[in-house]
């Protein structure tokens, strides 16, 4: 529970003008970086870890979280406004934020994904401060069992696609699975890799999601004059003001995934976008507009923003709390701590408890600050669907392609981006759901991986592992009626209309 | 275009995509092949017999849609709305030239690096898309390259590629 003398101390130590403005400068660069495709906030945070040296550990600590904060809302500018998702955790955002796009309701769509990435983010925050200890003592409790029915889970969102059909849905979600598993095994094995060296780690996730989203819509942006007709009859401003509240009518939705978002970003190694998908997945099977998503639905962006940023509080729960980063940023914002000559762990939250929740609140302060700086920021990204297709395509291109190439400095990443640019567009000329074959690439690697570790961890019990271990268990019933609640709703809704 | 020929091609179009994630599939089960520990096939050998098995039923799926729209009295008006929403998805001459220069682009990005390459690549592209201003061809690769160079290069301190023609001398 909070110990309320640290939480005063720690903000009476956070009320500068200096922390202000670093978190200020801190949200601008993570969403401009996280806005460009390839790049993320993890760069931000790593660009600017050496920064951090010489400044104090409160500061350094509001530096790179408000980096962090700003990164993870950064990705939804591109994923609304181009189909490019900047990060990985922006996938989700794509699926309604693109079409509002199309709709031309960019503005209304990025007002949503402010809005709820800052009360998502907020509710993450409440959420950290109150139950920062227990919360991240249950998420060590997840095995290797646990986390491969939370992968699974996420990819019974494949059933529920309805572009091209059950079958080709799930014929495309295995063949994502396969194109994750590429690459060296945990075992040392090499698998699907046909001796190629630059297989050796896999596919790389940013160049294939860059292709298969951004490349392949360009290529179906060619015949068109502009991205999206954009709407006359409100100014931008205020089509986005207008976002920004109407998150407020689905105060449930917010909430679920808020939830989601903080437990899933407390397990090691799930993070945002595993807490986007599964968020955004469960607003669908609950939504009463089922039909709408995937066609622009205000539902689907909310919860996919909801989530992503909500999960921040839980990735900083498990790195505050027991030391384990889930995540590339977490392990940089770790290695910011150690540099302040602080061991991390148990004890930190003990020996530096004031400034561990002077950087809590001021996490708080920059979600609030975030609307103002990711609304301007967004203002001016609106802009780009005014550019006609004809300059706007080359310019995302060679965009997408650096972003490509400097994620590893390797030119390979960038010829990976046209392939997978490539292969989208055929998968999607052919009614194939490319979403399908992304969570396959996303979830796949994961529950490969975690079975894998179960097998090793259980031997020839693994099967009744799965049934034995409670919070497994859990996870079994919770993803079994995930799955068939829905349907039986749904068949209960179309007989008591046909009754009537 | 006659209603049978584009369902045709349509259907045709469809079959490859599912014929090419087999044909990977098989290619990756036969490099499996070879893996002695069967831990590290848990996952992946079930998948892939699933893919195998949705073949063909795909295959049905696909041949039952095409049969039922072939023989379908649908007016001729629904028909070309189909046609209409399918034209943006096909392999038409930009689309073609626009896969073609930006394949070009990385090829000759790894031989004469990114700052010749890209200066060339952009005015190319925008022209195969229909810019017609000579200003526009001129000055918006100019501006976007160099932006792109600051804030590679200098700002964020990622070297873009210098091509190995060039290598050194920049």
């Amino acid at each position: 529970m909070v110990e309320w003398q640290s939480l005063v101390d720690g903000i009476a130590e956070f009320m500068t003008l200096f922390n202000f403005i670093l978190i200020i400068l801190g949200l601008t660069l993570g969403v401009v970086l996280g806005a460009i495709p390839g790049l993320t906030g993890s760069l931000g945070i790593a660009l600017m870890l050496p920064v951090t040296f010489t400044m104090d550990p409160l500061p350094a600590l509001v530096f790179l979280i408000a980096i962090y904060t700003g990164g993870l809302f950064g990705g939804a500018i591109t994923a609304v406004l181009i189909n490019t998702p900047g990060s990985p955790a922006a996938v989700a955002t794509t699926l309604d934020g693109y079409p509002m796009t199309k709709q031309g309701d960019s503005g209304r769509a990025l007002g949503l994904a402010v809005g709820s990435s800052a009360i998502g983010g907020l509710i993450g925050a409440v959420i950290l401060l109150i139950i920062i200890q227990p919360l991240a003592t249950v998420a060590l409790k997840f095995g290797p069992t646990e986390m491969f029915i939370v992968a699974v889970f996420g990819l019974t969102i494949i059933s529920s696609i309805q572009e091209g059909g059950f079958i080709k849905s799930i014929f495309a979600g295995l063949f994502g699975v396969l194109i994750g598993t590429i690459g060296m095994t945990d075992t040392g094995a090499m698998r699907g890799t046909f001796d190629s060296v630059y297989l050796l780690d896999g596919i790389p996730m940013i160049p294939a999601l860059i292709g298969l989203f951004a490349i392949s819509e360009l290529f179906f942006l060619a015949e068109k004059k502009f991205i999206a007709e954009q709407s006359k009859k409100q100014k931008y401003s205020t089509q986005l003001i207008k976002g920004v509240k109407e998150i407020f009518t689905y105060p449930f939705n917010i909430l679920r995934s808020s939830i989601i978002g903080v437990f899933v970003g407390a397990l090691p190694a799930a993070g945002s976008t595993i807490a986007s998908l599964l968020s955004y997945n469960e607003a669908k099977r609950f939504s009463k507009n089922k039909s709408k998503f995937g066609k622009g639905s205000e539902e689907g962006v909310i919860a996919a923003e909801t989530a992503n940023n909500s999960s921040e509080g839980g990735a900083l729960a498990t790195m505050l709390v027991l030391g384990i980063p889930g995540s590339a940023s977490t392990a940089m914002l770790l290695g910011a701590i150690i540099m302040q000559g602080w061991v991390p762990g148990p004890r930190l939250f003990v020996d530096q408890s004031a400034v561990i929740y002077g950087a809590i609140f001021s996490m708080i302060i920059g979600l609030i600050l975030l609307i103002i700086v990711g609304g301007i920021v967004s203002l001016g990204a609106g802009r780009i669907i005014t550019i006609p297709t004809r300059i706007l395509i080359p310019i995302i291109v060679v965009f997408a392609l650096v972003g490509a190439f400097s994620t590893r400095n390797m030119l390979m990443d960038a010829f990976l981006v046209f392939l997978f640019g490539v292969i989208g567009w055929y998968l999607r000329r052919n009614k194939y759901p490319v979403i399908a074959v992304v969570l396959g690439l996303i979830l796949g690697p994961i529950a490969d991986g975690e079975l894998l570790k179960s097998v090793q961890l259980h031997g020839s019990d693994t099967f009744s592992a799965f049934f034995t271990r409670p919070l497994s268990l859990i996870l079994i019933i919770i993803t079994f009626f995930g799955v068939l609640v829905p349907i039986i709703l749904e068949r209960l809704k179309k007989k008591t209309k046909k009754n009537y | 275009m006659n209603k049978f020929r584009f369902l045709f091609t349509q259907f045709s179009h469809r079959i490859i995509m599912a014929t090419l994630i087999l044909l990977f599939t098989l290619v990756y089960l036969y490099d499996i092949g070879s893996l002695k520990d069967s831990q590290d096939k848990l996952l992946v050998s079930p998948v892939i017999w699933i893919i195998i098995i949705l073949y063909p039923i795909i295959l049905f799926q696909e041949w039952r849609e095409f049969k039922d729209k072939s023989y379908s009295k649908q007016s001729e008006e629904d028909f070309a709305e189909e046609e209409d929403s399918e034209e943006s998805a096909k392999l038409t001459k930009k689309v073609f030239f626009f896969m073609v220069s930006t394949f070009a682009y990385l090829i000759l990005t790894n031989y004469f690096g990114f700052l010749i390459v890209t200066v060339l690549y952009l005015p190319l592209l925008m022209w195969i898309l229909g810019t017609k201003s000579k200003l526009t061809l001129i000055f918006v690769p100019i501006i976007t390259t160099i932006a792109l160079f600051i804030l590679f290069d200098i700002v964020l301190e990622i070297p873009l590629p210098q091509g190995l023609f060039l290598e050194g001398m920049m």
